[in-house]
């Protein structure tokens, strides 16, 4: 159960991953956070990637395990969805079972379950006991409009274009009566979501430097 | 290096010509430098921020002693890594200095320094009529801006400080005593949310300050005893991961931070 970086290649497609708001301040030291709308929901999420197949992860040494988002801490377990009496349905994800076995051993010898495993289990239950209060801010914040794409004036060399669907504040925002409402309203968990979400912004330029190093990865050329 | 300000005159600068500075070897030897509103959620990506005190006052400041920063402000020419120079640093060799004939008006101050001052350089201060040029004029409303940003910050901490949210880090100032706060997370966390949103004229600038000084601990400062923020402590892996000392410079996709030369 003790995952490498090369372990997450099932992520490749995915440029975002969905945080919680418990995860702010942590994310927010190496990635960039911002907002999606998925089914006229908005979810918080970090970007791992600026554009298709060219994720963090590839050079995930560059970030500091701890501030991993507790999904991928979590994973292979996961959440699918919530059962009729709003339980948390846990999955395990089996797709890569092949290679994850010659590593993994997800009971002890005593038949219970294994350290790593519980660490794991840790992790997404906390993701789950925080996400509905998450989801609470993000719907509280969308009904005053405090959305607004966030388009990343980026080039590459390719011409490929960055990921484009992400939201960020509306400028005036902070600066506004209803902001000051929700913090009223939600406490320190909505200031710090405001707030690290707008110091976050400036990683891009990280990630924009990292493109480059994982093409390199990619191509399997020295950096 | 300490330079004389003397405020914009003719007489004493019709014949010299000035440029801005773009390196900064006069800061060699700073321990901090004031903040301004505008600045402070690009300059918590890049360097420590901290409260400090003098006397009564608290202000936030950007910490230049490299002994206290993870990665280097500044490389061997002494020019900002960074994307932005703090806007302390940005528009040497001028400065707003306190008008004495009009008390809070403030008169544009010139440095006397050979490197941006002299014969040599690029721009005029005044045009053939004797008035300063439009960009001079600019240079002192910017100036002034600053100013006013800065007590806006000023009021925030103030606001901080008095919500007992503030913790002393264990830093000498010039004089070996300890002058430097940063953001309590514990007692952030525990405030109300009516609290939060009372936090001094402007609660808005007071929560960018607070999460600015959390961000920018936790990223820039070296910590300099055990006293860590209780929201790193547990995570192990966390002291032992290192940045690598490459990091992006020299181009900042941040659509906030803009600077206008503009009345």
């Amino acid at each position: 159960m003790v995952l490498s970086p090369a372990d997450y290649g099932h992520l490749d497609s995915l440029l975002v991953l969905p945080i919680a708001h418990i995860e702010v301040t942590t994310i927010a030291r190496h990635l960039p956070i911002a907002f999606v709308r998925r089914d006229a929901a908005v979810m918080m999420v970090c970007v791992i990637g600026l554009r298709a197949g060219r994720t963090i992860l590839k050079v995930a040494s560059e970030i500091d395990p701890a501030a991993f988002p507790l999904q991928l801490k979590a994973f292979p377990l996961g959440i699918a969805g919530r059962d009729g009496e709003g339980r948390v349905r846990l999955v395990v994800e089996t797709a890569q079972a092949d290679a994850l076995a010659p590593r993994a051993s997800a009971f002890g010898i005593d038949g219970s379950l294994a350290q790593p495993l519980l660490d794991k289990a840790d992790a997404l239950w906390l993701y789950a006991a925080a996400a509905p209060a998450t989801l609470r801010m993000l719907e509280a914040l969308d009904q005053e409009a405090a959305f607004t794409p966030w388009k990343l004036r980026l080039v590459f060399d390719d011409g490929s274009a960055p990921i484009d669907d992400l939201l960020t504040f509306a400028a005036d925002f902070c600066d506004r009566p209803e902001y000051l409402d929700l913090v009223r309203q939600f406490g320190p968990d909505m200031a710090l979501l405001v707030e690290h979400h707008l110091l976050s912004k400036s990683r891009v330029n990280w990630l924009a430097f990292l493109d480059g190093e994982i093409g390199c990865a990619l191509d399997g050329t020295p950096r | 290096m300490i330079f004389l300000f003397n405020p914009l005159h003719y007489a004493l600068h019709h014949d010299v010509k000035w440029s801005l500075a773009t390196r900064f070897p006069f800061a060699a030897r700073q321990l901090s430098l004031p903040v301004a509103r505008s600045e402070l959620v690009g300059l918590a990506g890049q360097a420590p921020i901290l409260i400090q005190q003098s006397g009564r006052h608290y202000f936030p400041v950007v910490l230049l002693k490299a002994d206290w920063c993870r990665a280097p402000l500044f490389d061997a020419s002494m020019r900002w890594i960074g994307p932005h120079p703090p806007l302390a640093l940005r528009y040497h060799p001028f400065r707003a200095l306190d008008d004495a004939a009009r008390p809070g008006a403030s008169v544009l101050g010139v440095a006397n320094d050979p490197d941006c001052v002299g014969k040599d350089q690029p721009n005029a201060f005044f045009d053939e009529l004797a008035r300063p040029l439009p960009l001079v004029r600019a240079v002192l409303r910017r100036l002034q801006r600053i100013q006013y940003e800065r007590a806006q910050l000023g009021a925030a901490a103030a606001a901080l400080q008095r919500a007992g949210l503030l913790s002393q880090l264990p830093l000498a100032g010039s004089r070996g005593r300890r002058l430097f706060y940063s953001l309590d997370p514990v007692k952030f966390r525990a405030m109300s949310g009516s609290g939060l949103a009372e936090l001094g004229p402007r609660p808005q600038h007071a929560l960018m300050l607070a999460a600015a000084l959390e961000h920018s601990r936790s990223r820039h400062l070296v910590e300099p005893s055990s006293q860590r923020p209780a929201a790193n402590e547990g995570s192990q892996s966390a002291s032992a991961w290192q940045p690598r000392a490459r990091e992006p410079v020299g181009f900042l996709v941040d659509d906030d931070f803009t600077m206008s030369f503009e009345p």
